[in-house]
């Protein structure tokens, strides 16, 4: 056996500690001669190390090997099939509410030919989605003495599965960025409502106006 | 669902599920049911980010296990319940001490667990028993030089998995 040949396996030994005191000198001298023990030793030292946290069980002959039930291949192919079902909602839901836009803008052009310029009343405008929902609406929003009045009209989707006991929250942040929530209501799903509020701030100062759920998620925004 | 990506979560499944159900197991005390959860959610996360898939196995391997680990420990941190082994009520700082030490145990006994018997056989000789070389060829009834090399070949194979767990820094 030549001197290579040798020393060619002892780096797991070596890292373990398991060789005879001289085979161990022996082969510590080797590695200052050779970078291939050297680099083979380095690389299994962190094996060494994290060795040293494994369980004794973890050695037995018939070490457990745990296998994941049947179930598991079915409960993945379905649970993407319903992630894929809930992501058309969603398109869908989007082209409702691009379709209820476009109605809107269409009423407001003919309301806005057909009614007075002086007219005090807010116009309603349409409020722009933070994130797809099933939620259009729009707001009027009118300087009145003792601050703006804020009037929605929200209308729900009702194919959408709402949680149940849904509501939202309308909120207004000021210029300098503070918000306050002015009122809640439930959710109606497949009906329109009309939500009317107000705040002592004048419409000046107003940044902007959002619909919450209940969990402080943006829906709809309309920034004045 | 198109053909192509049932097939695509199918062999995401055969090739990670049980390399995942056996770490992730020794992760939640023994809880197979809990455990099994976690997996499907790696594996969803895994099929929702292609980049992963575009890896070759072994780094895929590698995140997949990572991502396993993180919904472990931010559910651990979430119940602010503790792994079994901590009973005291430790700061935070000791606490991920802890739980990096109970991931530590996991991914190694995971892969000591994944090698042949023959080289679980000699590491427990020679390391778990502390037997000299010439005790372990006794014991294993091989002469002392085979001792040796299978030693060799076994940390080598316990690096090769480990490395592909990403457990290696």
């Amino acid at each position: 056996m030549t001197g290579e040949d040798r020393f060619a396996h002892l780096d797991a030994a070596y890292v373990l500690g398991t060789l005879d005191t001289d085979e161990r000198r022996e082969f510590a001298a080797h590695l200052s001669e050779c970078d291939d023990c050297a680099a083979s030793v380095a690389s299994l030292e962190e094996v060494g190390r994290l060795l040293g946290s494994a369980s004794p069980e973890a050695f037995a002959d018939d070490a457990i090997q745990y296998e994941p039930s049947d179930l598991l291949l079915p409960r993945l192919l379905s649970a993407v099939r319903e992630q894929r079902r809930r992501r058309r909602w969603l398109v869908s839901g989007a082209a409702v509410l691009a379709a209820a836009c476009l109605v809107l803008v269409t009423t407001l052009l003919v309301r806005t030919t057909n009614s007075t310029p002086s007219s005090p009343a807010g116009h309603p405008l349409a409020m722009t989605a933070v994130v797809d929902s099933p939620v259009s609406a729009s707001a009027e929003v009118t300087a009145v003495s003792w601050g703006t009045k804020i009037t929605l009209h929200c209308s729900y989707e009702s194919s959408f599965d709402y949680p149940p006991g849904a509501t939202y929250d309308l909120v207004v942040t000021d210029r300098q960025g503070s918000s306050q929530t002015l009122g809640s209501w439930q959710v109606t799903p497949g009906k329109q409502i009309s939500y009317p509020s107000g705040t002592a701030l004048t419409k000046d100062q107003i940044a902007s106006i959002s619909i919450t759920t209940g969990s402080g998620t943006a829906l709809l925004r309309l920034k004045l | 669902m198109p053909v192509g990506e049932a097939e695509l979560l199918r062999a995401l499944h055969d090739e990670h599920a049980a390399a995942l159900q056996n770490f992730v197991v020794r992760l939640t005390n023994g809880d197979r049911a809990r455990a099994e959860d976690v997996v499907q959610e790696t594996l969803l996360r895994a099929w929702k980010n292609p980049k992963v898939l575009d890896q070759s196995a072994g780094s895929a391997r590698a995140w997949l296990f990572t991502v396993a680990r993180r919904i472990v420990i931010d559910d651990w941190r979430a119940r602010r319940s503790r792994p079994e082994v901590i009973t005291a009520e430790p700061p935070e700082q000791r606490v991920d001490d802890l739980a990096s030490r109970v991931v530590d145990r996991a991914l190694i006994d995971t892969a000591v667990a994944a090698l042949s018997a023959e080289h679980r056989a000699v590491l427990r000789e020679t390391y778990l028993r502390g037997a000299s070389v010439s005790q372990a060829a006794q014991a294993l009834g091989i002469p002392p030089g085979t001792v040796k090399s299978r030693t060799h070949y076994a940390l080598h194979a316990l690096r090769a998995t480990l490395e592909q767990m990403g457990a290696l820094s």
